[in-house]
C-alpha cells in the first residue's frame, strides 16, 4: 500500500486537522465557525475553502442560522465524514505498521 | 512536531503532501489540542483548587461545630466563611478551567441535553431543600437538619449533577471521581452530626487530590 491509497480530501493538513477536530465533538454537536476557525488559526476565506471541499464530499455539514449580524454557521462532521475518517487512520495504521499502532486513533472526549 | 502553513492559498495546502508519519503525527497532535480544549478540567491546577476549597470549607464547618453539645449546627461566621469561599471557588473555576471556554461555540445535542439535565438536577437540589424544610417541620433533631443532612444529602445533589454533565461529555475520569465522592459523603453519614464534616472532607479532599494526580500523569504522557 503507498500514501496514494489515502483519501485525497482527508490528506491535506488543513482538512485533516478540520476533521479531526470535528472528530472530538460528541455525535450530534455542532461548533461554530469562529471557534473552529480559532482552533485551527486558518484565515476565514482558507477555512470556508477547505469546508466546501469537504462538505462537497459529504464528510461535513454547514448551516448558517440568522441575517446580518445575528447570523451564526454551525458545522457538524457527518457519519459518512465520521466513516472516511476512520478508514483514512485504518489505511494509515496499514501504511506505518503495527508499530504504530496505538498512535493514530482518534476518538471523542473521554476516551 | 507538525508545523502547517499559515498560507491562505488552500491550492499550496492541497500540494503540501504530507507523509504518513507527519499525517499521524498532525492527527494525535489535533486530536489532543481539541480534546484539553473540549475538556472542562482543563488544568489538574484546578483540580488541586477545587480540593483545597472542598477541604477548607468542610474544615469550617467541623471547627464551628466540634465543640457544641448538645449539637446546633453550624455557626453564622462559618456560614459566612463559606459563602465566601464557595464565591472565591467559582471565580476561581472561571478563571482556571474555564468552563466557559470548554463550551464556547459547541451547539447541538450534548448542549440540549445538559439543558434538560440542567433543568432536572436544578429541581432536585430545590426539593432536597423543601425536604430539609419538613424534617425540621417534622420534629427532627438538630443533628440531622442542621448535621447529617446538609453535610451529605446537598453536596450529593450537586456532586450527582456534575457526574451526570461529566457522563454526558464521556469524561470518564471526573464520573468515577464523582461516584467516589458520593460513596465517601455517604459513608460519612455514619460518623454523626460532628464527624460528619470532618469525614466527608478529608474523604472528599482525598478523591480529588487522587484526581488530579491522575490527571498530572495523563499530562506527562
Amino acid at each position: 500500500m503507498t500514501a496514494d491509497a489515502l483519501d485525497p480530501v482527508i490528506h491535506a493538513p488543513a482538512r485533516l486537522r478540520i476533521v479531526v477536530t470535528l472528530a472530538n465533538l460528541p455525535d450530534g454537536d455542532e461548533l461554530s465557525f469562529p471557534r473552529l476557525q480559532e482552533m485551527l488559526a486558518l484565515t476565514p476565506g482558507n477555512l470556508i475553502t477547505h469546508l466546501r471541499k469537504l462538505e462537497e464530499a459529504g464528510y461535513v455539514t454547514t448551516v448558517k442560522t440568522g441575517h446580518g449580524i445575528w447570523s451564526r454557521t454551525t458545522i457538524a462532521l457527518t457519519n459518512r465524514g465520521r466513516a472516511a475518517l476512520e478508514e483514512y487512520t485504518a489505511a494509515l495504521r496499514g501504511l506505518l505498521g503495527p508499530a504504530m499502532d496505538g498512535s493514530v486513533r482518534v476518538g471523542q472526549p473521554g476516551e | 512536531m507538525y508545523e502547517p502553513h499559515s498560507t491562505d492559498d488552500t491550492a499550496a495546502d492541497d500540494e503540501d503532501k504530507l507523509s504518513p508519519e507527519q499525517a499521524a503525527q498532525l492527527i494525535e497532535q489535533t486530536s489532543r489540542d481539541a480534546k484539553r480544549q473540549f475538556g472542562y478540567w482543563q488544568s489538574p491546577w484546578a483540580t488541586l483548587a477545587g480540593a483545597a476549597i472542598w477541604l477548607a470549607i468542610y474544615g469550617t464547618l467541623w471547627l464551628s461545630v466540634r465543640e457544641q453539645h448538645p449539637y446546633r449546627g453550624p455557626t453564622g461566621w462559618a456560614l459566612l466563611i463559606i459563602y465566601s469561599l464557595i464565591i472565591v471557588a467559582a471565580i476561581a473555576f472561571r478563571a482556571v478551567a474555564g468552563p466557559r471556554r470548554a463550551t464556547q461555540g459547541i451547539s447541538g445535542r450534548t448542549r440540549r441535553l445538559e439543558t434538560y439535565l440542567g433543568a432536572a438536577m436544578g429541581s432536585a437540589y430545590i426539593a432536597h431543600l423543601v425536604f430539609q424544610g419538613a424534617l425540621k417541620y417534622l420534629g427532627a433533631s438538630p443533628a440531622i437538619v442542621w448535621g447529617v443532612y446538609p453535610a451529605v444529602v446537598s453536596p450529593i445533589v450537586l456532586v450527582a449533577a456534575g457526574g451526570v454533565f461529566a457522563a454526558v461529555r464521556e469524561d470518564v475520569q471526573t464520573l468515577w471521581a464523582a461516584i467516589a465522592v458520593i460513596a465517601v459523603l455517604a459513608g460519612s453519614a455514619f460518623a454523626g452530626p460532628i464527624g460528619v464534616w470532618l469525614s466527608c472532607g478529608v474523604g472528599g479532599f482525598v478523591v480529588l487530590v487522587a484526581l488530579a494526580a491522575v490527571q498530572f500523569r495523563q499530562r506527562r504522557q
